[in-house]
């Protein structure tokens, strides 16, 4: 098994009806590191997410997660994989509690099993535990006098929050955030991407976040940066790198 | 019934306009087994039981495909087939008293536990001991639904019924688990409709009218509250005390035409000769009442439409002062127990990944050319 790569995207290609939306796309995203995707309004970012994610389908190319075939896989078994995502306008379950929305998604639930329903008790021990880690990443968040909220309740930045949350109870190898701190306030923002950096650091989670503002991503500590622009890879490198790239400088100020 | 659209609309958000379909195979399937082999209704009910649960699970697989609007019309249509095949097939057929012929109608089946009850309480009517067992039975039924809901399991469901995209991207096969709740739900439905037939002792195809059975159901759904069963009692209860006042008044007038009903009747009759007469007629033309009533003294009501009417009337009333129904879905909230500090590193235990490998059902192909390269 290769673990160098968390993420291994080759010859990407997806159109809507004609339209090419991401137009032959490589990359790889290094294991253990924080990869941003940056680029502007409408230049295939989420379409490669979504893609990735097998939440819709592609025309060609081939995805490894981890050194594992995963092209052209439902999302569910994508999941299981160890890939988890969160979505661009967060998609939240709107009528359960913050509570309910961050004790799903943790892997091998028995509860969440037909067979769970003969072993109650069994399924009861492993709810409490999950409660206890759930209650624990909302205080990471800071989001804890949340959790009896339902989801409707929320602000657009607490959502992003709480979607978060989830993504981490999800047990992930590979995090895909797809714009995490749009809409959430300034200074929480340094905090969530220090969260983060401290969540690669001690679980050796590998995250790749697509972001539209420039600013962001690049003030603070991430690895390596593709830049896409009208379905491609324009260039790719280190924050500092990018940030005298010509080109880069061109689709985003517009000389 | 109710209950079994909780399962299907109000946690999985499939709308299901077909519940008796259903109800109808609980019916049926008890009494034909009953009248074609001899066998005892009790075991019948639940074969029934589990073959319209099987059914349920069945109906997933062409149809779970389709958008919610194009679903509910496949569970309507599957209704109104059932509900044809009633009609035309004299075996299906209820009533074969009168007609001389010995088909096997469900008219006649044997109710259950009726001879033993009698011999043995001979002074009590058989009524007591159904209604009696009817209850114990229905109320075993919601122990095991409330626990259903409120299970992790449960959860999944709901989270299905708001987005299920989300769901699916979180591991989970939603098809399987939409596939399961429509077995459960069809399978109280179909229990719901062998307690049914036991009660009413046979039926006939209108019976199964959508207007009066689904259109109740879905009334007592709408008024209950969704994802809440302790609602669709309340609701079912509304509905059924509603229904059984107009009929009991109707009923009282034709036995007894000078009691107090025939007040309420006359006030009703009156608003409508009102509404008739002085209004349609002046502003259409006097053909409008004319043509179906003779004299203006003999223009009244139907009162079953009467009945349909007050149902009508007590859902407005409910969705407009209820609007998530009597009692509303129940958020889940937990009280935190053990108040322990949980390192980040135990939060999050990418262990548990599993490897595409081993994943039943896909990548057999993979599987397969992993397996070729092993031998070369």
């Amino acid at each position: 098994m290769n673990d160098e790569y968390a993420l291994e995207i080759s010859n990407l290609f997806k159109s809507y009806d004609g339209l090419v939306a991401v137009n032959n796309i490589d990359f790889k995203v290094k294991s253990g590191s924080i990869t941003g995707l940056i680029g502007p309004n409408g230049c295939g970012k989420s379409t490669t997410f979504n893609a990735i994610t097998g939440l819709i389908p592609y025309q060609r190319g081939n995805v490894l997660i981890y050194g594992q075939e995963a092209s052209h896989l439902p999302s569910d078994k994508i999941n299981l994989l160890g890939l988890s995502r969160t979505f661009q306008n967060t998609r939240l379950w709107r009528n359960l509690t913050v509570m309910e929305n961050i004790l799903l998604p943790p892997k091998n639930q028995l509860g969440t099993r037909i067979r769970g329903l003969v072993f109650p008790k069994s399924v009861k021990e492993v709810e409490d535990i999950l409660i206890e880690k759930a209650y624990n990443v909302l205080e990471i968040l800071e989001i804890d006098h949340m959790a009896f909220n339902k989801a409707s309740e929320l602000s657009g930045g607490q959502s992003k929050l709480v979607d978060i949350a989830r993504v981490m109870m999800s047990n992930p190898r590979v995090l895909l955030l797809d714009e995490p701190v749009a809409g959430v306030a300034g200074p929480l923002v340094e905090k969530i991407f220090q969260q983060l950096d401290n969540l690669r650091k001690i679980t050796g989670v590998t995250i790749f976040i697509i972001e539209h503002n420039l600013e962001f991503i690049l003030g603070t500590g991430i690895d390596f940066v593709y830049v896409m622009n009208l379905g491609k890879i324009l260039t790719s490198g280190t924050p500092e790198e990018i940030l005298k790239h010509k080109g880069v400088a061109e689709i985003y100020l517009g000389y | 019934m109710a209950l079994s659209l909780n399962i299907h609309t109000g946690y999985t958000g499939l709308v299901n306009f077909g519940v008796i379909f259903f109800v109808a195979i609980g019916a049926i399937v008890p009494t034909l087994l009953n009248r074609v082999y001899g066998l005892n209704s009790i075991v019948g009910m639940f074969l029934g039981v589990l073959i319209s649960a099987f059914i349920g699970y069945l109906l997933a697989f062409p149809s779970l495909k389709l958008r919610t609007d194009y679903f509910a019309i496949v569970t309507i249509s599957l209704g109104a087939v059932l509900q044809k095949m009633m009609v035309v097939e004299p075996w299906l057929r209820t009533s074969n008293q009168g007609s001389g012929i010995s088909v096997p109608g469900i008219a006649d089946y044997q109710i259950p536990f009726s001879d033993w009850w009698k011999q043995n309480f001979p002074t009590i009517p058989f009524f007591g001991f159904q209604a009696l067992f009817g209850l114990s039975l229905f109320l075993i039924l919601f122990i095991l639904l409330e626990y259903l809901g409120n299970s992790p399991y449960g959860r999944v469901l709901r989270t299905i019924r708001e987005d299920e995209d989300v769901t699916k991207s979180y591991g989970y096969n939603i098809f399987q688990y939409k596939a399961v709740a429509l077995a459960i739900g069809a399978g109280v439905a179909a229990f719901a409709g062998s307690l049914w037939a036991w009660e009413l002792s046979g039926f006939s195809s209108q019976f199964l009218d959508p207007v009066t059975t689904t259109f109740v159901v879905w009334a007592a759904f709408v008024m209950g509250g969704r994802g809440n069963n302790k609602g669709m009692v309340i609701g079912s209860f509304i509905i059924v005390l509603t229904n059984n006042l107009v009929t009991t008044v109707s009923a009282q007038f034709q036995a007894n035409s000078t009691s107090f009903y025939t007040v309420i009747i006359d006030f009703f009759n009156s608003i409508y000769r009102f509404w008739l007469i002085n209004i349609e007629g002046t502003v259409f033309g006097n053909g409008v009442w004319l043509n179906f009533f003779n004299a203006k003294n003999s223009v009244s009501l139907d009162l079953n439409y009467l009945q349909l009417s007050f149902v009508g009337i007590v859902i407005l009333v409910f969705t407009r002062y209820f609007e998530k129904g009597v009692i509303p879905e129940l958020p889940y909230r937990p009280k935190r127990k053990l108040n322990a500090k949980i390192p980040l590193k135990d939060i999050i235990d990418t262990s548990l990944t599993i490897p595409s490998s081993e994943m039943n059902g896909i990548n057999n192909q993979q599987r397969e050319q992993k397996e070729l390269d092993k031998d070369e």
